[in-house]
């Protein structure tokens, strides 16, 4: 996953323009593949329980790779350059702040459009039976996921109060648990109601699937931590 | 005359660097030279006047009024160029002015094109193609396209080869040729400074040392250059720093009318020999306390 993080970023910062456009065919095609790939295992196709797990591990993969490709170039790349520069023209910070919400926001919501359409298309295409309730189930978790890695780093990459980071990085978390929880309960009603002894290999499974984010997460904590203890780093 | 900016005994406290009663006054129609050595607190001042960091202490006032009550008014009649381009790299300038036209209400893009075409400027590469020198090229022309009447500069001509540097230096005494524009010009290159500012505000870990009209400034003090016997009988008071060898010592005064005698070699210092000077004898006096 690293080797593909760092490329990742390498062929972003490359100015071959073939090799990006190469790029982002693969990304583009992914997850027909990936699909495909899952549909061939056994334990993964027919039962609902693979149904869920195909949405589950599709998603989380789908918005870590969005992540990678949207994310991390509108906040981190803005580091440097959009507090200076917002802060040299007439723009209210806040103004420019719901600007980068909505943008991301319209990115985010392009991705998503992208992702349903071309995992119906290729369930569709190996005849994999997903309903829409399974496609919605295993939608909220990586979701509620992607937006708090997204809102911890627009307060931390953006110049913005202490304060209100944290404000914003509270909502964030409750956010994630919040919508985690209700996801966790749907998930294991579903199974109450199929199987009793399924519920803790699902959780387990489940759990084990949020470890694609588990190095963000903690990073992230990790930098809020010291800017904790340097909170001048905001202003500087 | 009016004052574009007024910087009130500031004060912040970092966590390795501290501002401590920064006071100076840009006059409207003027350049002041913003000098000092690395880390001296040019930048950390400059985005105190920004408002992109908040003082512990004193007030700012840009063009009489306060800096952050009115900071959207008070940046539409400001041009900026900080010391490292601060646009988006994937952008090229053609994509700049479109942007920059829904930013100001005053965006000039006739202004825009003939400033890029002076300073030499591709509209159509992305700025991530430009060497550092173009950079600053192409923030120095965003900040002067917009009929600004401040151009606060954070050390503009760093990258810019010499005959370039020249056209740039033109572009800002230009811009200052009413009353109406002025310029705050950080730099440590003083020979840009030497050539293009009315005024010089010398800024040393935090503090400001020196802030005076450049040429009274250059005709008050004089650099003596004598004998380690000769220095002895210098009136200390009039002696700002001094640097001594075995043979000769070179010694910055504010008054030389005294020595005129054959021992003494009268000088005109250099503004980088003045900041020396100032430098080491703050560093003296701070070490004795």
């Amino acid at each position: 996953m690293n080797t593909i993080i760092t490329m990742h970023f390498q062929i972003l910062k490359s100015t071959n323009y073939k090799l990006k456009i190469i790029w982002a065919i693969i990304l583009l095609i992914y997850p027909f593949v990936f699909v495909a790939m899952f549909s061939v295992l056994p334990t993964l196709n027919t039962n609902n329980g693979g149904n869920y797990r195909i949405c589950f591990i599709y998603y989380t993969y789908t918005f870590f790779i969005m992540y990678l490709s949207i994310g991390r170039q509108f906040f981190s790349d803005s580091k440097n350059t959009f507090n200076k520069f917002i802060s040299s023209t007439p723009i209210n910070f806040s103004t420019a702040l719901a600007g980068q919400y909505v943008s991301f926001l319209i990115a985010s919501l392009l991705t998503v459009v992208y992702s349903v359409v071309s995992l119906a298309v290729s369930c569709k295409l190996l005849n994999i039976s997903v309903t829409v309730n399974n496609l919605m189930l295993s939608f909220i978790l990586p979701v509620s996921a992607f937006l708090l890695m997204a809102s911890i780093h627009i307060p931390l990459t953006l110049k913005i109060g202490t304060k209100n980071a944290y404000i914003i990085t509270v909502f964030s978390v409750s956010f994630i648990v919040i919508f985690g929880f209700i996801y966790l309960i749907i998930t294991i009603k579903n199974n109450f109601m199929q199987s009793r002894s399924k519920i803790f290999p699902e959780l387990l499974f489940y759990t084990l699937n949020i470890f694609p984010f588990l190095p963000f997460i903690i990073g992230t904590l990790i930098y809020i931590i010291s800017k904790k203890k340097n909170p001048m780093i905001y202003t500087n | 005359m009016k004052n574009a900016i007024e910087v009130n005994f500031i004060s912040k406290k970092l966590k390795n660097f501290s501002l401590t009663n920064v006071s100076f006054n840009v006059e409207s129609g003027t350049i002041m030279g913003f000098v000092g050595e690395n880390g001296a607190g040019k930048t950390t001042t400059i985005k105190a006047i920004l408002n992109m960091i908040k003082c512990d202490y004193g007030s700012i006032n840009i063009f009489g009024t306060d800096h952050i009550k009115n900071e959207s008014k008070i940046k539409e009649d400001i041009g900026i160029v900080f010391d490292e381009m601060c646009f988006n790299e994937s952008l090229n300038l053609t994509s700049m002015n479109k942007i920059m036209k829904t930013i100001y209400k005053q965006w000039d893009e006739q202004i825009f094109k003939k400033h890029c075409q002076r300073l030499e400027l591709p509209d159509d590469k992305p700025f991530k193609t430009f060497s550092k020198g173009m950079k600053m090229k192409a923030s120095i022309a965003c900040a002067m396209s917009h009929n600004a009447k401040l151009l606060i500069l954070d050390e503009p001509t760093s990258g810019i080869d010499p005959i370039m540097k020249t056209e740039v230096l033109d572009m800002f005494q230009e811009f200052v040729s009413d009353e109406e524009h002025s310029i705050l010009i950080s730099s440590h290159i003083t020979n840009d400074l030497e050539r293009i500012a009315d005024a010089i505000t010398f800024i040393h870990k935090g503090q400001i040392l020196l802030c005076e009209d450049k040429l009274s400034m250059l005709e008050r003090h004089k650099l003596i250059k004598c004998t380690p016997q000769a220095l002895e009988t210098i009136d200390s008071s009039s002696i700002i720093g001094y640097r001594k060898s075995k043979f000769d010592c070179e010694v910055l005064v504010n008054d030389a009318t005294p020595y005129t005698t054959s021992d003494f070699v009268i000088d005109q210092p250099t503004i980088e020999q003045i900041m020396f000077f100032y430098a080491k004898n703050f560093k003296s006096s701070t070490a004795k306390v």
